[in-house]
């Protein structure tokens, strides 16, 4: 055994509990004597950096002290919580669920407790867990929210969780919806950029302070969730209304100097179920968790297809 | 192009309502402040070219606003095809213009 190894071995018997000892025992076949040993000495090893690393923040009985509150907050010991879960299509109907509650646990942690450990038909859709992908979007307690994101003490009300899919959009199953209407309408509104230039052209030059840059900033970092389509009224009374995201794309697009769209994208934006659909109610914009406000950019949308109908450049 | 149209002129009817529906709310307060009846204030408008012209276009400007606005509720609020909705919407513009005009000649040719 090489110096370094044992060295590190040794650091390692001094700082790992035997819990932790337990949990890596599994890991460690042939008991030292194999090359698949050796790269376990490796793993503790940059285990034993990581614990000298908090040691130097958190004393080790600070560290104990946190493992006994952890071991107090085990989920058997609080109270269940009453989950009713959408099941079925649009027809379908709630099943309640009795789920654990724990520390700092999600709405999605939910879901996925009940569907790994109650009901594994359950259906939802999810990915990244951290607010990126904008998939896991579901009506809690009769809000749209994004449920990766959306810790379960912010949101229950007296013990009791409703968890259902998305309004304004079919039902697939559960709480996953069919989301092809929520993208054909960005189609619909001309929401993809058309380039102007190829790659032999220098990039374009924008200034950050560029006026119409700041509208588009304003606008971008949207991430497809169908929050904002679902909260908005005008889209359940109208299901032909092109709805805010993709309204809000085209607005960043329309401050975009580079596309040469905008002709067709204004004549999209003010036809029948466009823009001036909207009726300000601004759902979308306190419902959205990226802090986006697609009725600005709605508005913004209005001024403009007004100012080019004017002008005689809409007919 | 009819969305942009009816939101332009919808909008256009909007702002030139202010200033007579401020007038309109000021004559009933003055009205009411000076306990006139029925009988004196058609006194006061009979025969006014202007305040029938006043109130003619008042009423044009509100039949045109809310048809566009009764078409917009009929689109969203009832399982009627768009077709229906504008035939409704020009019905009752005519309508509301009709009825307006008719309280304009018996205010002012009373």
């Amino acid at each position: 055994m090489q110096a370094s190894e044992r060295d590190g071995n040794q650091i390692y018997h001094q700082l790992l509990d035997d819990r932790q000892k337990a949990a890596l025992a599994p890991l460690m076949p042939g008991a030292g004597k194999s090359k698949w040993f050796n790269s376990w000495q490796i793993s503790a090893n940059s285990l034993c950096l990581t614990n000298n690393q908090l040691e130097t923040s958190k004393t080790r009985e600070e560290m104990t002290a946190q493992a006994e509150l952890d071991q107090s907050r085990k989920p058997d010991e609080l109270p269940a919580m009453e989950v009713k879960v959408w099941r079925g299509d649009d027809e379908g109907g709630y099943q309640t669920f009795s789920v654990p509650q724990r520390a700092n646990q999600t709405v999605l942690d939910v879901v996925t407790w009940i569907q790994r450990h109650a009901d594994p038909t359950l259906s939802y859709r999810f990915a990244c867990r951290v607010g990126v992908c904008g998939s896991c979007a579901m009506t809690v307690n009769g809000r749209p929210r994004w449920t990766c994101r959306t810790h379960v003490s912010n949101v229950v009300e007296g013990g009791q969780l409703e968890i259902g899919p998305l309004a304004n959009l079919p039902v697939i199953k559960d709480l996953a919806t069919d989301m092809s209407r929520f993208f054909e309408k960005w189609q619909d509104a001309k929401a993809t950029f058309t380039p102007t230039k190829t790659r032999h052209d220098p990039p374009e030059l924008i200034s950050p302070s560029d006026e119409a840059r700041i509208e588009a900033d304003e606008a971008i970092e949207c991430i497809n969730c169908g929050i904002c389509l679902a909260a908005c009224d005008t889209v359940r009374w109208n299901p032909d209304y092109l709805g805010p995201a993709a309204l809000n794309r085209a607005w960043t697009l329309v401050n975009d100097v580079r596309d040469g769209g905008q002709k067709e994208r204004l004549l999209a934006v003010s036809a029948d179920g466009g823009c001036h659909a909207c009726h300000t109610h601004q759902s979308c914009e306190s419902h959205c968790p990226q802090g986006l406000n697609p009725t600005a950019s709605i508005a913004g949308l209005k001024r403009l297809t007004m100012k080019a109908y004017i002008r005689g450049e809409l007919k | 192009m009819t969305e942009i149209r009816l939101y332009i002129v919808q909008r256009v009817t909007a702002l030139l309502m202010i200033p007579f529906i401020l007038l309109h709310v000021a004559v009933i307060f003055h009205a009411i402040s000076e306990k006139l009846t029925a009988d004196q204030i058609l006194a006061r408008t009979g025969g006014s070219i202007t305040w029938g012209l006043f109130y003619a276009a008042f009423v044009v400007l509100a039949s045109v606003h809310g048809a566009i606005g009764i078409r917009t509720v009929i689109r969203e609020w009832t399982p009627l095809d768009n077709a229906i909705s504008d035939i409704f919407a020009i019905a009752m513009c005519v309508v509301l213009m009709i009825l307006g005009m008719r309280a304009v000649a018996a205010v002012v040719f009373s």
